[in-house]
This record gives C-alpha cells, structure tokens and sequence, in this order.
C-alpha cells in the first residue's frame, strides 16, 4: 500500500441490489475475488468482505457484497441481514458510509423500489445500472442521464461480466468525497399506502425516462414454451440428469487411469529406492495408497460440476424448480427449497445455509434435515469405487451400466429426501402451504470464464483437502493401523495387532449385520471428518492389511476380491443415508442456534442408514449375491 | 533411530493439524485467542503466531465452516486485488 494511500481512511462501501442484478459479479471485479456467481436469485446468503484500492486517487475501499433484497421490508433471513447491516443494527458492525445500489438494467421495474427507498434513507449512494449492454443488445429503450436527474443520484452504466465494465463505476467513486457518517432518516416498515405510493413514484420515473422493454424473442418464448411445458419438462429434466451422469463415468475413464497410474509409478519408484522401514510404509502405504486414492476422483467431480456450473449460468435452474414445485408442495415442502437441495448436490453445507431464503421457519427446518439427503460430492469417490469394483463397464441400451447404478444412487437419495420431508411435515412441521414465487432469469450461453473458474475452484479446494486434511488424517490412520507392532512369531499382517485393528474388529461387531467386514468399519471413522476420506481409510487399511507383492495393487481390484456383491450393495446403501460428516452437523447446529435438530438428523440418518443397508445385505445375500 | 524420530515428528504434526482443523470454528477462535499470547514469544515462528492471531479473529482457517466439503467454496474474508 503506497503512503498516499494509507493517508486516506478507508470508505466502507455496501453493494446492495434485487437478487440476481450482479452484486456478486461486480464485487468479483471490483476486489479481484472469486466469489461464487450464478444466474438465479439467492446465490448470496452471508456478507461478503474484499477491498481494493482505487486507481488514481489510491484510496482504499472496504467492500461488502450483501445478499439480494427486493426492498427494505424483509420476507426472508438473507434480506434481513441486508437490511440490518444497512441501518447499523447488526452487532459488532457499523452501517456503511456509502452504498453502489446495483440495478438490473434489463428489469428496471422491479429494482426501482429498493433504490427509492434507500434514497429515502438518505444513506450517499450511487446506482450502478449493470448489464448495460444486455439491456442495449436486447433493445432496451432507457435514458441514464434522465433516471440520473429523476433519481437525484449519480447514474452509471457497468458491465460486471466484463473485463472493464466496472471503469464508470470506479470514476464515480474516486471522484466522491469522503462522505463522513451521514446522518440517516429513521426507518419503519412502511404502510401499504406507502408502498403503492413508492409504486406510482416507479411508474411515473420510467414514463419520464421513456424506459421501453423489447417484445421477448419468439425463439426464447417458444423454448420456454416446451422447457416449461407439463410433460416435455420435466422429462427434458430427468434426460439432461440422465445425460450428465453418464457423462461422469463415460468420459472421466481417461484421466483417472493417467492419474492412478502417476500414482503406481511414484509408488514403485519409492519402493525400489526406499530402504524396508517405517518411512517407506509411511510414504507407500499412508501417502500413496490413502490420500492418492482419493485423488483418482478428481477428474469425475471436475465433470460433474461442469454441468451444474453450465446448467447455473445458462438460467436454466430457476426453471427446473418451477417445474419441481408441484412435486415438493405433494410433500409438504416449499418450492423455494429447491435451490438449498440442489446446493446440497455439492455439499449440504452451503445448501444448509441457502435455506436463509426460506421465509417459514418450519419450511426451512424441514428443508434442513433433509438436504444431507441429497448425494453431496464426497460421496462420489465412495459410489465410484464401488461401481468400478462390482458393476461391469458393459452398455444398457445407449447407455452404460455404472452410469445408470449412479443415476439410481442419485434418485434413491433424492426419493428418500421427499419421504421424509413427507413425513415431517406431516407431524412436527405441520405448515400451511406458501405458493412459489420465482423470478425466471433470461436465458444466455454459459460464460466461459464463469466455468473456468468456477472448475478452477474446485479443482483448488478438492487439491488443498487432499493435501491437508485428508493427508494429515491418512497420516494419522497409518500410525494407528502400524502401532503397536505385532508380537515376535504372530502370523497375519501387523495391522491385525494395531490400535486400528483392535477398533476395526470392535466395531464389526455393530456392522456384521450389515455385511460390513472390519476394514469397512474402521473406514467409517475417520469418514466422520469428510465421507470422501473412508475411501483414502479403505486404501491406507487394505494397503497394510496385504503382504508381498500385493502392496503396488490398487484398492478396486483389492475390494473386488474380498467383498461379496451384498456386502458392496450394502455399503452403496450406507452411503445413500451416510450420517457421518461433522461439518453438517456442525452448520445445522449454527443455522437453527439449537443441539435439537443436529442431534436428531444424526440419529435419523444413522436409523435410515442401518436399516437400508441391512435390508440390502439380507435381500442381496438371499438372492445369491 | 534417525528415521523413527522423522516419522514420529511427521505423525505428531499431522495429528496436531488434523485435531485443530476438525474443531468446531467457535471453538478453534477460542482456542486461537488462549494461544495467541504465545505468539509474541521469541521461539514461536513468525508465520505461526500471523496464522493464530488470524484465526483468533475468525479468519479463515482452511476448513471453516465446511470441513467435511470437498466442492465448497469457503468465503474469503479478505478478497485483495
């Protein structure tokens, strides 16, 4: 920071906007950051913080993305938040002294009310009328300079998608003096007159500043027709999920071979140059075999989220949970629950915390014990390695069995999500039924470099995992499966005589009905800190379990040999309901401020999990499997 | 001897790392504050008395609040261009 800049006290800045206007986008440029962006409303549910420095007057700038809002009266928690922070009321956190309200300039007649009423506010503000472009390519008809005089605040025109589309913006900033702790006009929930007034007042700005929207595209309008349309919907639904599994196993073949077989070759080159001793089971048997098994799933986690961050960006989303709604109102659920579940595809802890859109309480509780129901991405490593161990590569039709096996997985999670929202919802959080309200964004081409970092993300958080935690934890397994040493003229691997072996073989005793041998049920434990770790467990605990030559085998072939096809069935139960993952407990424990609900998900889910995988052992091994 | 001592030193750090990333984050913050005292003292490394006082002040600590995510992107406090 130069000493021109420090002379300056940073300006805390807000970006306040309707859902889906590009606050995050515009953050994103503004501060260098990668926050996470998509084309429907509710993406943003917590305060972002970034700072930057601006480009000729070095000032610096703290800068807070808020969740979206429609208006200053709340329905939901996130817009709450919204609200709160910008009257000063949050705990710990003092109001910002200037606000870049950012306005979707293709739909100027739903964001105008936030922007009167934080006028009204008297908080200095500018309004960053962003997707100017979009707006001019789709034909738009808007006068800036005039909405700059009817509004009474400095108007600018931004492109937050675009490289310098933020230029204007950071003018108008650098340009602005210090605006110092204006004193704000109080605020009250305004009466339903006022808000017909602040209506009329939108009405008559866009008369003024002869705002036009364009007739919709007929293509558009047509694909809506059928993208929408009762039966061809949702039946273009389940193709596309149908196609996107396939695709995880069709094409990740290629790089997960390169990646095992990097993995065999540092394997052996460490055999053949490390003499016998713990260091060498350490690199070979911890390293390699427990955190490198993990890392072959790279490439079909990669593939999975290439489409769902391509199906996010197109605006497609918001359509499949219109489609949806019908089926969530059978359960009992809100159709606003669709986004935290399909959140919850990825990991149930951001999905846990979209629930904050969720206006009912008990909708939201309901959605919050059922969204670790949904196959998060951990629990890909664990179907993958089994499907690759019991289920022939052969085709079904056009498509190829392990797809199809992983397809099921996904829709037994999501069958077993609605029956106990269903049954929820018909006893403890009994609530009236609350209509979908939606705002369906317009369709666009994914933006490439939304996807390129968007993969690039998670290909850096699943890397920084399988080096940290994960490594630290396999660690940790080897010592516990090496120690103590088995007792001079024992037959059996040394793991038989460890710490882990003693475990392993107490727990069998719990999970011998499930046709869980005592490797699985060791592997479970440490599956507690992240489920996608049982899978490196499995590797560390069957790499010290053989002798010889077995050592450079990897795990798929190893399982293949000494599990029965029930016991794989049972474990593929297992995970469908998998309980364990500390974090999940931990966020609902945040998110509802009460011990109740985690306990009672764990409980639950362990229930469902036992139960499912015992019923899938006995019906397999009596049907000869 | 030599080689025993490297292993065991490498497991202590793993499980020392692995214990602090799988507590609760309120927990973790509390944890960091008792510890941050210490991180003034001569023999503490630099980068491990910035990385306590940070996370003593809630900053991101590698697997907060998500430790069990492999897909989560965590939020960052401090985005810089």
């Amino acid at each position: 920071m130069t000493a021109q800049a420090q002379a300056l006290d940073p300006m805390r800045l807000a970006l306040v906007g309707v859902p889906n206007s590009g606050k995050t986008a515009l953050f994103n440029r503004l501060t260098g950051s990668r926050q996470k962006v998509a084309n429907y409303a509710g993406v943003t549910v917590e305060r972002k913080e970034g700072s930057f420095v601006g480009p000729t007057r070095r000032r610096q700038y703290r800068v807070l993305d808020l969740p979206g809002s429609y208006s200053l009266t709340p329905t939901t928690l996130d817009e709450a938040i919204t609200r709160d922070f910008l009257l000063g009321r949050l705990s710990g956190e003092a109001a910002p002294e200037f606000v870049v309200c950012v306005v979707d300039a293709t739909n100027l007649r739903l964001n105008l009310r936030l922007v009167l009423e934080l006028r009204d506010l008297g908080v200095p503000m500018i309004v960053a009328l962003n997707m100017s472009d979009l707006a001019r390519n789709r034909g738009f008809r808007l006068d800036r300079e005039r909405l700059e005089r009817e509004l009474g605040v400095p108007v600018v025109e931004t492109v937050a998608v675009a490289n310098s589309g933020h230029r204007q913006l950071l003018d108008a900033l650098e340009g602005i003096q210090h605006p110092g702790t204006a004193p704000r006009r109080e605020w009250r929930d305004p009466s339903f007159e006022h808000i017909q007034q602040t209506q009329r007042e939108v009405r008559r700005i866009l008369r003024a500043i002869d705002y036009a929207e364009p007739a919709r595209k007929e293509a558009l309008r047509r694909l809506d027709a059928v993208v929408m349309h009762p039966v061809a919907g949702p039946a273009i639904l389940a193709v596309l999920l149908f196609f996107v599994f396939q695709a995880v196993f069709g094409w990740a073949a290629l790089p997960m071979n390169a990646i095992d077989a990097g993995m065999s070759w540092i394997g052996a080159k460490l055999a053949a140059s490390l003499p016998d001793g713990a260091l060498r089971s350490l690199l070979i048997d911890g390293v390699i075999a427990g955190a490198g098994s993990v890392l072959v799933f790279l490439p079909q986690i990669l593939i999975l989220f290439f489409f769902i961050l391509a199906l996010e960006d197109s605006g497609y989303l918001p359509r499949a949970a219109y489609l949806l709604d019908r089926v969530m109102g059978s359960v009992g659920l809100s159709g606003r629950a669709f986004i935290p579940l399909l959140s919850s595809f990825a990991c149930a802890v951001p999905g846990i915390m979209a629930t904050r859109t969720i206006p009912n309480v008990r909708d939201r509780i309901a959605t919050i014990m059922i969204a670790p129901l949904m196959t998060c991405s951990a629990r890909l490593p664990v179907y993958a390695l089994v499907i690759a161990a019991f289920i022939p590569h052969r085709p079904v039709g056009p498509f190829n069995l392990p797809g199809l096996v992983l397809f099921t997985l996904y829709v037994s999670g999501i069958v077993a999500a609605m029956a106990v929202a269903y049954a929820l919802k018909r006893t403890a959080l009994k609530s009236s039924y609350h209509p979908l309200l939606l705002e369906l964004p317009e369709y666009h081409w994914p933006h490439l470099n939304n996807l390129a970092i968007g993969l690039w993300e998670r290909l850096k958080v699943f890397v920084q995992r399988v080096g940290t935690i994960i490594l630290a934890l396999m660690i940790v397994l080897w010592f516990l499966s090496s120690y103590p040493a088995p007792p001079p003229g024992a037959a059996g691997p040394p793991i038989l005589y460890s710490f882990a072996g003693m475990v392993g073989h107490a727990l069998e005793h719990l999970f011998a009905p499930l046709g869980f041998n005592w490797q699985i049920s060791l592997a479970l434990v440490p599956g507690l800190a992240a489920r996608e770790v049982a899978v490196g467990a499995l590797g560390t605990v069957y790499s010290l379990s053989s002798t010889g030559d077995d050592v450079a085998a990897t795990l798929v072939p190893m399982i293949a040999h000494t599990w029965s096809l029930a016991t794989a069935l049972s474990l593929l139960a297992w995970y469908v309901f998998a309980p364990q993952c500390l974090s999940t407990l931990a966020v609902v424990k945040r998110e509802t401020n009460s011990w109740r609900y985690p306990l009672l998900m764990a409980g639950y889910l362990f229930g469902l999990a036992y139960l499912a995988a015992f019923v899938t052992y006995r019906v397999a091994t009596a049907l000869g499997g | 001897m030599l080689e025993m001592l490297f292993v065991g030193a490498i497991v202590l750090v793993a499980a020392i790392y692995s214990t602090w990333a799988l507590l609760p984050a309120p927990a973790r913050r509390t944890l960091a504050a008792r510890l941050a005292p210490l991180a003034s003292s001569s023999w503490c490394p630099g980068w491990l008395g910035r990385r306590l006082r940070y996370a003593a002040t809630g900053g991101p600590s590698g697997t907060d609040p998500c430790s069990g995510c492999s897909a989560h992107q965590p939020p960052r406090d401090e985005a810089r261009r």
